[in-house]
This record gives C-alpha cells, sequence and structure tokens, in this order.
C-alpha cells in the first residue's frame, strides 16, 4: 500500500508544473550568482592576493545555507501540500474509510514529496558544477573541483535540514489542516535562528548546538581559518557540526512520532488539547431551529442603497476592517507578532551589546537592526495575509455569493490593500511601543517620538505599501497560492542580488531605495531627497499593479486566459485608461529624472583597476622624484553647511629640503574637489592626468637647495548630486580632512619600503610631501555653527552673518588636519595647565566623563614616562557616524564619531570602558606617532600602535585594576587570532606589519610588549622606551624604523628576554602549551606535568623552543585569579614542577596572564579536587 | 421581465452547455427543470453575471446584464448550487458583511434589515451562532436571507433544495413562496415536486437546451388523456421499454410494477387510462423525446 500511495502521489507532483518552475529558478539563481561571484558578468579581478575559491568545500558549505534557506519555503508548498490537499478538497473522510494503514499513508505521502524537494534541491548542486565549468580552471576564483566539497554539503546540511524540517511542517500542516501553519512554521524557523544567535552570542558552542540550520557549527569549527585553510580543507564534519545535526534529526523524528500518535484516518481533526474542543462543541451544540412553523411576514421594507463615490469609500473602510479582524483575530498572529518581538528585543541588546562597542538604546539604534528586523516580519506577514485576502472567499466558498453583489472590483481590491496597511501600521506602532518599552527597560528616557513616526511612517512605511501592492498583484494574478508566495520571497531576497549580476540602477532594482543612515548631528543628511524619489518612483509602480490587480480582480467564472484578459481589457474605461496612463507616465517622467541623476556628469568618476593600472604605467616613473617640501599652510575656508558646499583659498610654503636643485614638481589635486593653483615662480606642466587629478610641472628655473617657494591655490567642492555625496559639507558636523588640500607628491605606491631600505629613515610615514608644519587657519561658517581648526584660536569674530575663526599652531604637526562646523555643547575641564574641551552634540553628555577621566589618566602616565604634551589645549570634537565610526588625533584635536559618545560603559563588567579607553589611546599617540613619527616603511605601526596600545593597556589597568587590564589582554588576542584568519594577503611578523594589518599591530603587538613588560618590569620597559623616544623626538631629518626599535630594546634587554623579541616581535610564532598532569601531594603541594610546545605560522611545524618563562596561576570557584608562579626557563618538551596550592583554588592555569601567544587555550587548565 | 435570447455557451473541455437559449421569463416564480448536466446551473451563473457567454443576450427590464452587469447585481438576489461561509462567524455579522457589499449603507438601515431578513427566514434566534454549525436546510435559508438583502427584484436559486431532509424542505419552500409572489423567481431543480408545489411557470431543459416551456397546468393539460398505466412483472419491463413510449415505473407490493406510458391513442387493451397526470409525467415525456432526438 505505502508503494501505491507513494508512486501516486510522486506522479500526481510531477504531473504539475510547481516542481518544474520552482526547480528552473533554483538552478536560474545558483548559476547567476556563482558566475556573478566569479566575475563572469564584470570580468575577474586581477590581484596577488589569496582570493577566496568559490568551489572550495568551506565556500559551497558557506553558499548552500543561503539556499538552504530558501528551500524551506518549498516545504509547506510541497510536502506540507500534500497532505493538506486531501482536506482542502474533502478527500479525506472517503479516503479515511479505506483500508489505509496510518503509517503507510503519512510515509508515502512524506516521502513522495520529499523525493521532489530532494531532486529540486539538486538544481543548484548541477548550476555549481555547471558554473564551475563555464568560468573554468584558469579563472583564479575556481579550484580543482571537489566533490567531497558537494556531498558534505549535501549529505549533512541540504538533505539532513529537508528532511527534518520536511517531517516537522508536515506533521505540523497535518496537525493544523491549515497550509499556512507550515509557512508560519518556517518563518519560525528563521526567528529561531536569531533568536539563538542572540540568546547565545556569549556562548558559541552553545549557539553552534542550537543552530537549527547548522550554520554556525561550521563557523564554529572554522573560525581561525585562515583563507588558505578554507580553500583546501574539507569541513570537519565529525565534531559539533555532527552533534547538531543529530540533535535536529532526533527531534525532527521525535515531532513526528507525538504527532504520529495522536493522528487517526478521522474526518474530525484532532486537538493538541481535547478537553478544550470538548468544551467548545456543547457550547456551540449541533444547532436546532424551532420546530413552529414561521408566519410569512406581509412584505419587505425597501432596502435603501447607496452607490455613490463617498459610500463606496466609506465600504472600502468597513470591508477592510473586517478584513483586518479576521487578520487579527488569528492567534497565528499573535504567535508571530510575539515571536517578532522576541527578536526584536533579542536583536537590540545584541546591536547595543555586542562586539566592541556597548551602546546606549538610542532611537536611531531601535531604528537599525532591530527595525530592520521587524520589518522583514511585516514584508512576510504582508505576503502571507495578502494572499490570504485575495483568495479568502473563493477558499471559504462565499466567491458566488461576494462576486454577484454590486459592490465594484476596486472597492473589494482596496479593502484588501487597505486592511493589509491597516495591519502593517498596527504593527509599526507596535514596534514603536516596544522601543520605548525597550528604552525605559534600560533605564534610558530620552525619546525621540518624532524620530520614531517619521522613521517608521515616512521612511518604512511607504515600502511596506508597495510591498502590499505586489503581494496582493501576484495573488491576483496568481491562481496558485503557494507559488504565489514563492516568487514574492524570491522577488525579495533576490533584489539585494540585482548588483551583483551588474544591475545597480535604482530603476530596475524593485523597492530598493538607498539606505538612510540617521545622524543625531546631522539627521537623515543628503540621501533623504533620493530616498523619498526612489520610495515614490516605486510607489508609482504599485499604483499601476494596483490598477492591473483591479483589471484581473478574478470574479465569477473565466474559464481561460484569453476569457480573463477580455474581461480585463472590456473593464478598462475611461478613467481607468486614464488613471493608468498618468501612473505611467508621472512613473516614465521620475523614473528619467532618476536616470539622469544616476548619470550625472557631476558624479566623481570612479576608479577602476583598469584606470589605475594605465595611470600607474604612465607616471610611475615619478614615485621617487624629489621634490620640495610643505613646510607653511596658511588657509582660508568659507563653510556653507546650508548648500552643502565650501570654498577655501590657501597657499604653501615650500622648501627644497635636499642638497641639489629641484625642479619637478608633482601636485595631486583633491579627487572629490575642484582645485586650481598657482605657483609664484613659472613653471611649466609636462604631463596630466584630469580622471586621478595628477599633474607634473617643470620649474623654469630650478629650486636651489634651502630655498623656498610658495604655491596658492583655490578649493572648492564638487556638487552633490541626488545620489552621490561629493561634498564632505554638512548640514551640521561637518568634517574635512587633509584629503581636501592639494599633495605634492605620487601617492599611488604599491609597496612600503622595508625597514633596512637605507632610504627608508628619510621619509615620513604619514605624509611624503611634509615633515613637520605649521598652519594658520581662518575659517568662517553659519551663524549658528562653531568651526574649529589645528592650533590655537587667535580671534573670533562675525561678519556678514557668518561666524569667523582664526586658528594658527604654535608648535609644528604632521601634516594632518582636521576642520570641523557644527553646533556643539562644549564641555570644558582643565588638567594641569592644559585645557580639555568636548565639542559634542547637546543630547550626547553620557560619556563625557569617562572621556575627560580618560584624558587625565593618559596625560598623568605619559608625562610621568615620557616629557611634556606638545600641546595647550586638547578637543575632542564630534563628528558624524556617516562619515566614520572612529576617533582619530589630529593636531590638538581628537576627532570623534558620534557614536562613541552614546556608549554604554555603566554595569559593562565583560566589556572594556571605551570611552575611556578610546581616548587615553588617542592621546597617547601625541607621543607615540606625534612627537615620534614613524619612518615610511613596513612595521611602522610597530612603532605608533603596537605601543600605543600597550601604554593604553597600562593606563586602563592603573584606572580599572587588574582583571579588567586582563580582559583587555585577552580581546587583543581574539583580534590577532581572528583578524590572520580573514587575512587576504601574507601575515607579516609585527616588525614589517603593513599599516592595513591592525591586528599585528594592535593585538600581537599589545601582547608583546605587555609581555616584556611582565617580564622587565613596567619602570624598565618605559624609561627603555622613552630613550628611544628622545632620540627621535620631532626628528624630521632621520625618523625610526621597527628595526630601530628592536635594536635600541636588544641592546637595554638581557639576552634571557630576546627570545621574546624574536617570537613576538621578529617572526611568526605560536606556542601549544599544555598541563598533561595535576597531582596532589600531601603537603598543600601540587605536582603539574606540563609541555613546552613552540609551533611555525603553519602551527604544524614543531620548533625548539629554549630558555622559556613561564607562569601558572591559581584560580578559585568564581574565577578569582588568587596566585601566580613564575618559573623559568624551560625548553621544548615535558616537564614537571610542584606549586604550593592556595587556599581555597580550585584549578591552575598554564599563562593565565596571556603571554603567549597560544591558538588552542583549553588544554592549559586543569581542575582541582 | 426577464428575456434571454440566444444564449451559447461552451467550455473549453468542449462541453456546449448552452446551445441557444431562448426564454422569457415574467414575475412569479418559475421553475427550470432538468437532469443533473442539464445546463441549469450554466445559464444560472449566467444570468447571476458570474459568467458571459459565448453569444446570445440577457435583458432584464431595460439592463443587457453583459454590457452593465452592476446595474442587474443590484436588484439581484442569488443562491448558488453550494456555498460557503467564512467560519467562525455569526449568521448577523455575515449579513452584516452582505449588506455592506450589497451598497446598505447606513448601519441603522443595515441592522433592521439583517434582523428582518433573518425573522424573515425563520433564523432569528440562532443569529448569534456560528453559521458553519448550521444544518443543511438552516444553511440554505441563511443563503435565501443574504439574497434578500437589497430587496431583489431577480432572484436565482440554484438547486436550493438538493439534500434537505422533507422537513427542512418544506421550510425552505415557505420562505421562497413568500418572496415570489412579487418578484422573477427563478428556481432550478431536479425535482419535480419542487415546481408542482412552487411554481407558476416553467420550463425543461436537458442537454443544454429548453425542451419544453409551458405553465405546469397546461403541460398537465396537454397530457390529459394520453397517459396509460399497465401492471408488468418486472422482467418484462425492457420489452415495454422497446415497445411503448415508457415514461416510469413503481413497484407494487407484490413485487410486479406498474408502469406508465405515453401514446395519443390507447396503446392496448391491457393498459389502462391514468386518472390523474402529474408533472412528473410531462417531465419523463420531455426528457424522452430530447433521448429519441439523439438516438
Amino acid at each position: 500500500m505505502f508503494k501505491a500511495i507513494y508512486l501516486y502521489e510522486l506522479s500526481s507532483l510531477l504531473k504539475q508544473p510547481a516542481p518544474y518552475i520552482y526547480a528552473i529558478v533554483f538552478f536560474a539563481i545558483a548559476l547567476l550568482s556563482m558566475l556573478g561571484t566569479g566575475g563572469y558578468f564584470d570580468g575577474v579581478a586581477e590581484t596577488d592576493e589569496v582570493v577566496r575559491w568559490l568551489n572550495s568545500a568551506h565556500e559551497i558549505g558557506f553558499v548552500f545555507q543561503y539556499f538552504n534557506k530558501f528551500f524551506l519555503f518549498l516545504l509547506p508548498a510541497l510536502i506540507g501540500m500534500v497532505i493538506y490537499k486531501d482536506f482542502k478538497h474533502r478527500v479525506h473522510p472517503i479516503l479515511y474509510t479505506y483500508p489505509i494503514r496510518k503509517l503507510d499513508y503519512l510515509l508515502g505521502k512524506f516521502l513522495s514529496a520529499l523525493t521532489v524537494v530532494v531532486f529540486i534541491t539538486f538544481s543548484i548542486g548541477i548550476a555549481f558544477l555547471l558554473g564551475e565549468f563555464i568560468l573554468g580552471q584558469e579563472n583564479p576564483m575556481i579550484g580543482p573541483t571537489n566533490y567531497g566539497g558537494y556531498l558534505s554539503a549535501y549529505g549533512f546540511f541540504v538533505l539532513p535540514n529537508v528532511f527534518s524540517y520536511g517531517l516537522i511542517i508536515f506533521s505540523i500542516v497535518a496537525t493544523f489542516r491549515n497550509i499556512y501553519a507550515g509557512f508560519i512554521a518556517v518563518i519560525f524557523l528563521f526567528i529561531l535562528q536569531v533568536l539563538m544567535d542572540n540568546l547565545f552570542a556569549a556562548y558559541p558552542i552553545l549557539y553552534a548546538l542550537f543552530d537549527p540550520f547548522g550554520q554556525n557549527a561550521i563557523t564554529y569549527e572554522t573560525q581561525f581559518w585562515t583563507l588558505a585553510e578554507q580553500n583546501t580543507q574539507a569541513i570537519p564534519v565529525w565534531g559539533m557540526i555532527l552533534w547538531n545535526r543529530g540533535l535536529w534529526i532526533s527531534l525532527s523524528l521525535g515531532v513526528f512520532y507525538l504527532f504520529f500518535k495522536q493522528f487517526q484516518l478521522e474526518q474530525e481533526t484532532f486537538r493538541l488539547f481535547p478537553g478544550i474542543r470538548k468544551r467548545i462543541q456543547t457550547k456551540n451544540g449541533p444547532i436546532q431551529a424551532s420546530q413552529q412553523p414561521e408566519p410569512v411576514p406581509a412584505g419587505l421594507k425597501l432596502s435603501r442603497m447607496d452607490f455613490s463615490i463617498r459610500q463606496e469609500l466609506k465600504a472600502m473602510l468597513k470591508l477592510s476592517t473586517i478584513d483586518l479582524r479576521f487578520i487579527i483575530k488569528n492567534w497565528l498572529f499573535y504567535v508571530l507578532v510575539f515571536l517578532g518581538i522576541l527578536a526584536l528585543v533579542f536583536a537590540l541588546d545584541r546591536v547595543t551589546n555586542s562586539g566592541d562597542l556597548t551602546y546606549l538604546p538610542l532611537t536611531r539604534i531601535m531604528l537599525s537592526v532591530p527595525m530592520y528586523f521587524f520589518s522583514a516580519i511585516i514584508v512576510l506577514l504582508t505576503f502571507i495575509y495578502s494572499g490570504m485576502l485575495v483568495h479568502r472567499s473563493r477558499m471559504a466558498g462565499s466567491d458566488q455569493l461576494i462576486d454577484v453583489t454590486p459592490t465594484s472590483n476596486w472597492v473589494l481590491l482596496g479593502s484588501k490593500v487597505l486592511a493589509l496597511m491597516q495591519v502593517q501600521v498596527l504593527l509599526l506602532l507596535l514596534l514603536l511601543l516596544c522601543g520605548i518599552g525597550l528604552q525605559v527597560y534600560n533605564g534610558f528616557y530620552h525619546f525621540e517620538i518624532g524620530l520614531y513616526l517619521f522613521h517608521l511612517f515616512l521612511i518604512i512605511f511607504p515600502t511596506l505599501v508597495i510591498w502590499a501592492a505586489i503581494s496582493v498583484f501576484t495573488h491576483t494574478v496568481m491562481p496558485n497560492v503557494y507559488l504565489g508566495l514563492f516568487l514574492l520571497l524570491l522577488l525579495w531576497l533576490g533584489k539585494d542580488q540585482l548588483p551583483q549580476l551588474g544591475i545597480e540602477s535604482f530603476l530596475l532594482r524593485f523597492n530598493s531605495a538607498p539606505q538612510l543612515v540617521y545622524s543625531d548631528l546631522n539627521g537623515f543628511g543628503h540621501g533623504l531627497r533620493a530616498n523619498a524619489m526612489i520610495n515614490t518612483y516605486w510607489l508609482l509602480f504599485a499604483g499601476m499593479i494596483l490598477i492591473l490587480s483591479y483589471l484581473f480582480w478574478e470574479r465569477g467564472f473565466a474559464y481561460t486566459v484569453k476569457e480573463r484578459f477580455k474581461k480585463a481589457i472590456s473593464s478598462l474605461n475611461g478613467i481607468v485608461l486614464f488613471s493608468l496612463l498618468s501612473l505611467c507616465f508621472l512613473f516614465c517622467f521620475l523614473g528619467m529624472e532618476i536616470y539622469q541623476e544616476e548619470n550625472s556628469p557631476l558624479k566623481t568618476p570612479g576608479n577602476n583597476k583598469e584606470k589605475l593600472k594605465k595611470f600607474r604605467a604612465d607616471f610611475g616613473k615619478y614615485r621617487s622624484v624629489e621634490s620640495p617640501k610643505i613646510t607653511s599652510v596658511n588657509l582660508d575656508i568659507h563653510l556653507y553647511p546650508a548648500r552643502n558646499s565650501f570654498l577655501a583659498t590657501g597657499s604653501y610654503l615650500l622648501v627644497n629640503k635636499t642638497s641639489r636643485d629641484l625642479d619637478t614638481i608633482l601636485v595631486k589635486r583633491g579627487y572629490d574637489e575642484i582645485t586650481s593653483y598657482t605657483f609664484d615662480t613659472p613653471a611649466r606642466l609636462i604631463q596630466e592626468d584630469s580622471g586621478m587629478q595628477f599633474a607634473v610641472h617643470v620649474l623654469e628655473k630650478p629650486l636651489p637647495s634651502g630655498d623656498s617657494m610658495r604655491m596658492r591655490f583655490t578649493i572648492q567642492n564638487r556638487a552633490n548630486t541626488l545620489f552621490y555625496q561629493n561634498s564632505t559639507v554638512l548640514r551640521n558636523g561637518t568634517f574635512l580632512r587633509t584629503d581636501i588640500l592639494p599633495r605634492l607628491a605620487y601617492f599611488w605606491d604599491v609597496s612600503s619600503s622595508t625597514p633596512t631600505d637605507s632610504l627608508a629613515g628619510g621619509a615620513n610615514f604619514y605624509s611624503p610631501d611634509a615633515d613637520l608644519v605649521d598652519i594658520e587657519t581662518r575659517i568662517s561658517t553659519h551663524p549658528s555653527q562653531t568651526a574649529l581648526a589645528p592650533g590655537k584660536l587667535l580671534k573670533h569674530w562675525q561678519e556678514n552673518e557668518r561666524n569667523f575663526f582664526h586658528y594658527k599652531t604654535t608648535e609644528k604637526i604632521k601634516f594632518a588636519f582636521a576642520f570641523h562646523s557644527g553646533i556643539y555643547a562644549v564641555d570644558k575641564n582643565k588638567y594641569k595647565d592644559t585645557d580639555l574641551e568636548i565639542y559634542h552634540h547637546e543630547k550626547h553628555p553620557y560619556n563625557l566623563r569617562d572621556m575627560v577621566e580618560g584624558l587625565k589618566a593618559a596625560l598623568d602616565y605619559n608625562t610621568h614616562f615620557f616629557g611634556p604634551y606638545q600641546h595647550q589645549e586638547v578637543r575632542i570634537v564630534a563628528f558624524p557616524h556617516t562619515q566614520g565610526t572612529y576617533a582619530s588625533v589630529m593636531g590638538n584635536a581628537i576627532p570623534t564619531s558620534e557614536v562613541r559618545f552614546v556608549l554604554n560603559n555603566k554595569d559593562v563588567d565583560d566589556q572594556v570602558n571605551l570611552s575611556f579607553y578610546v581616548q587615553a589611546h588617542e592621546l597617547t599617540h601625541q607621543w607615540w606617532g606625534n612627537q615620534l613619527v614613524p619612518a615610511d616603511a613596513l612595521g611602522a605601526k610597530m612603532l605608533t600602535e603596537s605601543i600605543t596600545e600597550y601604554l593604553s593597556l597600562r593606563i586602563y589597568e592603573k584606572y580599572f585594576g587588574q582583571e579588567k587590564a586582563l580582559q583587555f589582554l585577552s580581546f587583543q588576542r581574539q583580534r590577532y587570532l581572528r583578524g590572520r584568519a580573514k587575512e587576504t594577503g601574507a601575515e607579516s611578523p609585527l616588525y614589517l606589519v603593513e599599516p592595513e594589518q591592525a591586528y599585528i599591530a594592535y593585538g600581537k603587538g599589545a601582547m608583546a610588549f605587555n609581555t616584556l613588560r611582565y617580564h622587565l618590569g613596567e619602570e624598565k620597559l618605559n624609561s627603555i622606551l622613552n630613550s628611544f623616544l628622545q632620540k627621535y623626538k620631532f626628528r624630521t631629518d632621520r625618523y625610526p624604523t621597527s628595526l630601530d626599535l628592536i635594536s635600541h630594546l636588544k641592546e637595554a634587554l638581557a639576552s634571557e628576554y630576546h627570545y621574546i623579541i624574536s617570537d613576538m616581535m621578529e617572526s611568526i610564532i605560536f606556542y601549544d602549551n599544555s598541563i598533561k598532569e595535576v597531582k596532589e601531594l600531601t603537603d598543600q603541594g601540587v605536582e603539574i606535568t606540563f609541555e613546552v610546545k613552540k609551533l611555525d605560522a603553519s602551527l604544524v611545524n614543531e620548533l625548539a623552543a629554549g630558555g622559556v618563562m613561564i607562569n601558572f596561576g591559581q584560580y578559585d570557584n568564581e574565577g578569582n585569579l588568587l596566585r601566580v608562579d613564575s618559573l623559568g626557563a624551560f625548553a621544548s618538551g615535558e616537564h614537571k614542577t610542584t606549586l604550593l596550592r592556595a587556599p581555597r583554588s580550585k584549578s591552575i592555569v598554564l599563562d593565565p596572564l596571556l603571554h603567549f601567544v597560544e591558538l588552542n587555550i583549553d588544554n592549559n587548565r586543569m581542575y582541582l579536587k | 421581465m426577464l428575456s434571454i435570447q440566444n444564449l451559447t455557451k461552451t467550455y473549453p473541455n468542449g462541453v456546449t452547455a448552452l446551445k441557444a437559449i431562448n426564454l422569457e421569463i415574467g414575475t412569479g416564480m418559475f421553475g427550470l427543470l432538468g437532469p443533473n448536466g442539464a445546463g441549469k446551473s450554466s445559464l444560472m451563473r449566467t444570468i447571476a453575471t458570474l459568467q458571459s457567454p459565448d453569444s446570445g443576450k440577457v435583458i432584464f427590464n431595460t439592463i443587457d446584464i453583459e454590457k452593465d452587469p452592476r446595474s442587474l447585481r443590484k436588484t439581484l438576489g442569488y443562491l448558488p448550487q453550494e456555498f460557503g461561509v467564512y467560519p467562525k462567524e455569526t449568521a448577523e455579522s455575515l449579513l452584516d458583511y452582505f449588506a455592506i457589499l450589497k451598497g446598505l449603507a447606513s448601519r441603522k438601515e443595515r441592522k433592521s434589515k439583517v434582523a428582518e431578513v433573518l425573522q424573515l427566514t425563520n433564523l432569528y434566534e440562532v443569529r448569534k451562532k456560528q453559521v458553519s454549525s448550521y444544518s443543511g436546510g438552516m444553511r440554505q435559508r441563511f443563503g435565501i436571507a443574504q439574497l434578500l438583502l437589497n430587496d431583489p427584484q431577480l432572484i436565482i436559486v440554484d438547486e436550493p433544495t438538493a439534500g434537505l431532509d422533507p422537513a427542512e424542505r418544506n421550510r425552505f419552500l415557505n420562505v421562497l413562496r413568500g418572496i415570489g409572489a412579487k418578484n422573477i423567481v427563478l428556481f432550478s431543480t431536479h425535482l419535480v415536486e419542487d415546481v408542482k408545489e412552487l411554481c407558476t411557470d416553467m420550463a425543461i431543459m436537458n442537454q443544454g437546451q429548453i425542451q419544453k416551456r409551458s405553465t405546469p397546468a397546461q403541460a398537465i393539460k396537454e397530457l390529459r388523456g394520453k397517459i396509460w398505466t399497465k401492471r408488468i412483472e418486472a422482467n418484462e419491463l425492457e420489452s415495454y421499454k422497446d415497445t411503448y413510449r415508457y415514461l416510469s415505473s413503481a413497484f407494487n407490493e407484490d413485487h410486479s410494477l406498474t408502469i406508465r406510458v405515453f401514446s395519443d391513442s390507447s396503446p392496448g387493451e391491457t393498459f389502462e387510462s391514468a386518472p390523474v397526470v402529474s408533472l412528473e409525467d410531462v417531465y419523463f415525456n420531455t426528457l424522452h423525446k430530447t433521448a429519441e432526438e439523439h438516438v
């Protein structure tokens, strides 16, 4: 019997078009995405870096995960449907009287549909193999075909997923006899994943275990894999992945078992809670009307019918509330909303308490990720409920009753759309309430209702309305609800992939207005108009498809497509045609506008690799041309915030600092600016590239050694276009940097010189065209704003209703300037003679104290060890986070992103107080980076970031204590290990660190200096560093390299410490030290057997270690470090040692203070009885 | 006056449901009698504006329903052969919903109208119950209640008595009788009884065509003296069918059969003239003719 059912269902499934459509669609998406990523459409980028292979086991697994989620939507449509159709077509009362075994019936149905689903999933594997073939082996992104990778992706993820969730959905649909319950189960799975993510963020192992899709089990197993490993290694399925899969498969079997026990081949659906059902039944009872013969009334009162437009609109509204009631009366709605809110809460928690930064629950943060998540739920609900509403009367069998009423189609259609909009508004309001609720819960009372309303109803709501329109349209023309839903999901998830296929125009990307980012300083900024325009464009489109929905609205019986078209055309009367044409006209008109804006000549032309390559070939010869250096800068800047523009005039004093005559001047103009310039001695233009804004001039008369000349220039910004922001001048919070100014060198050098290069010491790491300079600025702005520039404020006045400021530096500074303008609240403090000023948004007072403490602590520490601070003031100035989320030091200012003013530093036991730390770090750079400027060579950041990060750690420890500092250090360790996993080039040793390898400079650098500090003592190490600083302080004739520092260190240190320098600074070395055994002795002693193991960068080859100093720490139950024993010195291999056991100690840890770079620290701990 | 002219409809599967139908229907109860599959529902759906004919016209008073379906819908009451209702809705709220769809703008009037049609169909007591829990007869009366909301002048009820028990059927026909006096009620059925009890005018339809158009009384009159009966053994039936124009038969207590045949004059001495001519005789006589034509 099983076989008969199985084969019958299989053949009836295969007779439908839907499975083929699904397979073709998946095939096409998979192929296009593979070809798109592989550069089939826009060319393969040439690069020397390690490239991610598209067909490695890791990548196949990764991409298939994405498809796995798509496949889930097939489950209700195919597997759910196979059982649901018996209820829908009321076959079940007949069928269930046949002598069929329950198991045969259920399994036959389930397995037949599963077979079809499995075949559909194969379409992507075939597409990938075909994609590999089309892209070809010569494509750098294609590695050798990896059948094992496909096998493991299918065997461990795709198939177990469709099996387990198919089984669950099958059970759910059969239980509720409702196909939508299946869809909702799918959404529930998605939400579940997010919940797990948030719930177990701190316990990756649990997340890996409980992730319903197994995705994070892979992530967990491969988190520290470098790119090369990702390309070549197989997914290790035997660990966490197997546990995860086993868990979910058993869970689904369990669900099926419970369902199977309950399921009866009976006409009445069984209930999860039989008691409730009974009570309802008796209450409603079988109804009997009265048996008396009824009197026939004399005649009816005549009804008044009104079909005026006004009445029809009123009817539409009434009908929509009836539809709304239908939606929200359903318990499924509440389940989903509840889950949505739950996800919202967790998502918010994640945003405000995640990773590096811990934010206060600002309104704009509530409206970012949590909002995105919640609106995704609204979109999904819109898809589902639009299908329910459009097909509702037909499904209930009331369609004939409704279709013969005189109510117009537009009223019926309109009522459905309105009902959907009402649901959306309801949910948005709910979101608003939840947002405020969460803010209150977090003790944050700065509500911005206006921002909520604006964002939810003017920015989000239009896009939801567009979704409602397209959903109603799709369900109107698609007789198959499930196919309609699938197509909508495809559109929704697929539209964001269009750019990958080379479709970037907003004209073609459905309902994808440019993302807006809100800044408290600058509001929505310049993107708002573009956003409104794109939304209007798609709203017009929505209007058009709603008219089409009206024309094709199913009423009565149309038996052929031809008949439907005939009906549609006959409904196309004057008003309808006129509306359709006007909408179409407006749509096209706006489309033209958008097209023109997108192709605006004002847009700064993009750089591409071709252009750059050509440029390098033409101008590379100027790479090492010596030019006069900028020594003094004079600027007049006029900012016009309301117009997003500025005009600057100024001059440079150029000095020939070489011993030869110089005649070549290279000029690189600001890329987004329009710059004109002159020299005060005659010069000739000999070569120019207007695209790269680069020109080469030759002086008629060479500039003799030691002589100077002047260059004058005028700069203005390019105007913004609708979509592209060329100008960095903002309505509020303008932050201009050095990149607006003309520069006098070739800036496109690919590789930095090595520190061994004899010329390296002559070049400034930060600016090849300037050493240290004076700068004098007159800057004017809108009268409501304050403008800031480097140096001391000399004068402030008002003129022509504008605010003028005059600044001048007292000390020479690096060629790195910040110019700000905005409406700021100013927080003023003093440290000894130094002014500490914080220019911030008036509603951001939260972190000021921590920032000031950070500055003071850094001043305290650094002046104690390294001499005086070179400026009279420290100015922290806020800038909008749209311009970046960093903080940096420029002259006497520390421009700091506004996000760093809204951090939640309170009650964060396991987090670093970043407000304190960041300011301490930036200020420390005044010594290490500004007083000492490194040479332009690899390893430069070891002199700035590594030392600064180490000193910040010291300052942090002094202020917050050892435990906090240790946490901080453990972040640095993870930063290094995670960073190297993401490295696309080759990892460098610290002394050759490349400028962009922050994970080495900060993470590993801080660890290295900290290890030295532990063994030498703070005073000793700092005095060694200080002598190095004093040697190079403010020098421009000879800049120090990392090698200078290393030899300085080696000279000052006894040779027993040299292994630290060589392990952590000069090479890439890992240790995998471990405790092998712990034996408790009778006399309070503990005998420890441990191993010292030193590895090279491959983590495979063992090296011989010698003279290594090791610590053991003892912890109590609460994780407090009770005692540290320092032992030394050990060579590779096993050793035994005996320690005194501290009272209450419960575990022993090798290297508790993180002095070694170890990938695996799990084997460093042993518990005591 | 409802005038059907030359109405023709062929479905995509090749079945011609309506073959050039011409019919004039005036005020009163009009019974459309025919076997299953005769094309009754197709005709009714076409009149109810639910599907369009391939050719031909339907005119109600002055309304050409294909050109102006909406005007007809304003004055139409239609009860399809099968219908469902939204689950979990009470009769009262569903009727209110339909009243809105039928253009009853004022809430107050809607309320009183709903109460009125509920009383008329004797559902007032159960108005707060869910319609999905109604018995078959109650559900059909609910169908009548909804069609009455807009005081229709043209009422179409498609096989409403199918599946009702005798008591429910009686109650239902009583309700229908009450509203048939002043309006056109087009009533389709395959039960001769229904027409006999209810209709003032009728047509017999088969194979997409009107086979007979008459009043019940006239049709019976036409057959008076032409119906003959005879008691025969059951196994003789086939030979009688071949020889005579056979209409129907009924078993007697002794398992013999009494057959009825049509003949202009006495078919033989063993036959007796039927004392009463029934509408059933008319129905079977008409169907027999159709069958002959198709042989």
